[in-house]
């Protein structure tokens, strides 16, 4: 192939690169963290959960899931968004990174001011992730944190 | 308390304060077993272990359950990595353009003119732009879990982190202290 050709093809190939990275540090990530409290008393899947709902009665063995608190964020890279959660916890969350089609979250939740959990996950644009466990009035809270972004 | 995942979960990896669970085997740790059934030992590990496997029911029980977790993540791999092969009949079609230049003998121009070289580099171009249209104009499919964990910490008692089968949704949970 001859110079020309391959500088031909080299500057096609090249021009959408510096255009993308200038998107990448533009782009806001919208996150839509909600808190939900599952238990065993009763049967009831909150309307305001939709099909949320439905993946959770096929995960856990709960018969009742009650949306307590949804908050939706529109954050920068490395900007912490922060939901307050019932017990005196309080979940922060930032995207930190954009790498092959996965939005870097840490996640950090207190309980009465102290740590007590923190992660780092790599979440699928335009998926969520479910982190659950603190016990919460004869259930459990459930914390459902969806990603995606918006350029 | 029950276990609320009893029956319903796969996928599933313990961590008790950040230490395998114990494995009722003295001779070969979990780690140990997980190798086994990657085929990641050499090939004399792997009769010694499978001879003992013949005789240790949770070693072999414990084997299964790894190679049923490399199954599932493996066909869903494979299921999503399907859609990417058609990207790469491009490859074959600029292969093939470039035998069919090294046959014609070589100039200035490498025995074209320059109106032919321009329409030349339009015709890979327009090749170009078109397979990457088709490429990307698919919806991105990204294979894997929603979500993959890099670390957990804290003050928690314990931690459990699995996928579901059918969604490969992820779910982390912990226990407070």
């Amino acid at each position: 192939m001859t110079g020309l050709r391959k500088l031909l093809i080299l500057m096609l190939l090249l021009s959408p690169l510096p255009a993308a990275g200038a998107k990448v540090a533009e782009a806001k990530v919208l996150t839509d963290v909600r808190v939900i409290h599952a238990s065993a008393k009763s049967d009831h899947i909150d309307p305001a959960l939709r099909g949320l709902g439905r993946k959770l009665t096929s995960i856990f063995r709960y018969t009742s899931y009650r949306q307590i608190k949804q908050k939706k964020m529109r954050l920068e890279y490395r900007q912490t968004g922060a939901v307050s959660l019932p017990g005196r916890r309080i979940l922060e969350i930032t995207p930190v990174d954009l790498a092959g089609g996965r939005i870097k979250y840490r996640i950090r939740i207190t309980k009465g001011g102290s740590p007590a959990f923190r992660t780092e996950i790599m979440l699928k644009k335009g998926s969520s992730i479910t982190i659950g466990g603190p016990e919460f009035k004869d259930g459990v809270l459930l914390f459902n944190i969806f990603g995606t972004i918006q350029k | 308390m029950k276990h609320p995942f009893e029956a319903k979960s796969s996928c599933l990896e313990i961590i008790n304060g950040g230490n395998a669970m114990s494995h009722a085997c003295s001779k070969y740790d979990p780690e140990s077993i997980s190798r086994f059934a990657d085929s990641a030992v050499s090939s004399e590990e792997y009769k010694e272990m499978k001879r003992h496997m013949e005789t240790c029911a949770p070693c072999r029980k414990l084997a299964g359950e790894y190679r049923a977790i490399s199954i599932s993540l493996k066909s869903a791999l494979y299921r999503e990595t399907d859609s990417l092969a058609e990207g790469f009949a491009l490859d074959g079609v600029l292969s093939r353009i470039e035998r069919e230049k090294r046959r014609r003998p070589a100039g200035l121009f490498g025995a074209y003119g320059p109106k032919k070289i321009l329409l030349q580099a339009v015709s890979i171009a327009v090749i170009i732009v078109v397979g990457a249209g088709i490429y990307l104009g698919k919806p991105s499919v990204i294979p894997g879990p929603s979500a993959i964990v890099n670390y957990v910490e804290g003050d928690a008692s314990s931690v459990m982190i699995f996928e579901t089968m059918e969604e490969q949704h992820t779910v982390i949970w912990y226990t407070e202290t």
